[in-house]
């Protein structure tokens, strides 16, 4: 189907010189609709995984070779990040930077893919905040600066950064890390809530409870469950 | 953005450095008209000595919001200027003068571009390399230009050459070279506060990082606004060369104005280190500015040298206000 991530001849390693690719995947087809856990040991190459489907890994530090194919779409990896985004992809990586001095809604509205104007963004942004503000009893978070948010509520906010668009995929790299429990959940329930239903989301993320809460979700929305271990790609 | 609209007025009035510049502007014209000068006079002089600097300190903005700098902008307008009266002085038609010194911007604000963005070299080299070539060209022209004068003067004619840029360059409206400046401030405070382009360009400036991690296009809006600097070094460098020359071309205008573009451009508010602009602010700061440099001709016995000592420290305590403002030293 063209919603389904195909990867096809994936080699990676990064420019150091040593002739050995750090993982090597002959194919790999990523469904729609489908729930994810990517699992594999620390320094296995899951976040490096992810940035190179996303197009946001460092080009200039790492050699790559492959395909995939989405949306009729095909691209060498890795592809463009911008046009990955524009055909519906999403990524909440937990070491994302985001802008402290700008308002909640700005956050949110900068990263609006393309076909969306100024009016249309924010128009859109604040239908989200509202969603989540009814969601949490909170008032005017759309308003104050980022960088008067709790470190929770900034997490938050930017999940809801990357569900605020339309989406098809969506990249989770260790969403819950540096929250508490509470707020773990609440990625979750957020999740749940703005998640498009057509969506597949690949999760990593070094907690059990993650991929339970995952596996709850996929149960509650009938999507395809699945488990990819990176383990399995590497390079023997 | 969920406030009012008249609040988020009073809101910019008192946090923008464009209120400040006013009041200062308010009470130097006020000083200047106790002391017995013609307000006509003195705002008529200030406002036309401000309009050919507000492009310039408004690229200068634009580049530095973006977490760059562009110090070419002084070379820049001084080649600029004398291309134009070069061409001007072979005959050309005004519309293929002004096309011509556009191109001309065009191929060296990319270059600038091109060098920082894709090739990674320091924007601080790459433009002051470029700065300095522009003043080596515009030097160049200007030996040509006195060549072909001393040669038609011993021809027994009269030098046929441009010593300014013809009347026929203004625009005729109702203060010409006002009209490009306002314009230029008009595009820019729609496109800063009213566009998702320029809610992006000052991400850029703010952290280039979190901006990558948005999938903003870093690289593209960099460039961009290195260009943006150019061509409006571009504009200055016109209303500079049109009718204010009294006497000949000269190869040195625009000089030293690089520095001058960027102390307006944090007098409006602009942060060094990117992020805030505000066009409006830096219009203001550009008046001050002149109307700074205008009291020498106005106090009886203030010469030149006491004239600077109080435009530094005026900079210097609007600088310090600022960083008390915002609560920080940088």
């Amino acid at each position: 189907m063209a919603s389904d991530l195909n990867v096809e001849g994936l080699r990676f390693r990064y420019r150091t010189g040593a002739p050995t690719w750090l993982f090597e995947m002959p194919r790999l087809v990523i469904q729609e609709r489908a729930a994810v856990s990517l699992l594999g040991d620390n320094m296995s190459g899951k976040t490096s995984f992810l940035k190179l489907l996303a197009g946001t890994v460092d080009r200039a530090a790492i050699e790559v070779q492959g395909h995939l194919t989405w949306q009729e779409r095909r691209f060498a990896v890795p592809p463009p990040a911008s046009a990955m985004r524009d055909l519906g992809l999403a990524t909440v990586n937990q070491n994302d930077a985001m802008f402290p001095e700008l308002s909640t809604i700005e956050n949110i509205v900068i990263s609006s893919p393309a076909g969306f104007g100024r009016t249309q963004a924010v128009s859109r942004a604040k239908a989200v905040l509202h969603r989540f503000e009814q969601l949490y009893e909170a008032q005017d978070i759309g308003a104050a600066r980022l960088g008067a948010l709790s470190g929770g509520g900034r997490g938050l906010v930017r999940l809801l950064r990357a569900l605020a668009w339309p989406h098809q995929l969506l990249f989770m790299d260790e969403p819950t890390a540096n929250l508490d429990e509470q707020n773990r959940l609440r990625v979750f329930q957020v999740l749940h809530e703005f998640l498009d239903q057509s969506a597949t989301v690949v999760l990593v993320s070094h907690l059990p409870s993650d991929h339970e809460q995952l596996a709850t979700l996929a149960q509650m929305r009938q999507m395809n469950r699945s488990t990819l271990r990176i383990s399995d790609a590497r390079a023997k | 953005m969920n406030e009012g609209r008249w609040t988020a007025y009073t809101r910019w009035a008192r946090q923008s450095r464009a209120l400040l510049s006013f009041c200062l502007i308010g009470a130097i014209g006020a000083a200047s008209i106790a002391i017995d000068a013609s307000p006509r006079g003195v705002v008529a002089a200030t406002l036309s000595s401000s309009w050919p600097l507000v492009p310039l300190a408004l690229g200068s903005a634009v580049v530095i919001a973006a977490g760059e700098i562009d110090l070419s902008v002084a070379g820049a307008v001084s080649l600029y200027g004398m291309a134009g009266l070069f061409l001007a002085s072979l005959g050309w038609s005004p519309p293929l003068v002004v096309a011509s010194s556009l191109l001309l911007a065009c191929v060296v604000s990319t270059f600038n571009a091109i060098a920082v963005v894709r090739y990674g070299v320091p924007a601080l080299i790459a433009t002051l390399a470029s700065g300095l070539v522009c003043a080596g060209g515009a030097l160049l022209l200007d030996s040509v230009l006195a060549t072909a004068a001393t040669a038609a003067v011993a021809g027994g004619g009269e030098p046929a050459v441009t010593r300014t840029l013809p009347v026929t360059y203004q625009l005729g409206l109702f203060r010409a070279t006002s009209t490009w400046a306002i314009a230029a401030v008009i595009t820019a405070t729609f496109w800063r506060f009213f566009t998702l382009a320029g809610l992006r360009h000052l991400a850029v400036g703010l952290d280039p990082e979190a901006a990558m991690a948005a999938v903003l296009p870093v690289s593209r809006i960099r460039a961009t606004a290195i260009v943006v600097s150019g061509l409006l070094a571009w504009v200055s460098s016109m209303l500079l060369h049109i009718g204010f020359q009294g006497g000949g071309w000269n190869p040195a205008t625009g000089r030293g104005l690089e520095l001058t573009a960027i102390v307006i451009a944090v007098l409006g508010g602009t942060r060094i280190t990117g992020g805030t602009l505000d066009p409006i602010a830096v219009m203001l700061a550009a008046m001050l500015w002149q109307a700074m440099g205008q009291l020498q001709y106005v106090v009886p016995g203030l010469g030149p040298e006491t004239q600077l000592l109080f435009t530094g420290t005026i900079v210097a305590a609007i600088a310090f206000i600022q960083a008390r403002q915002r609560g920080a030293w940088l």
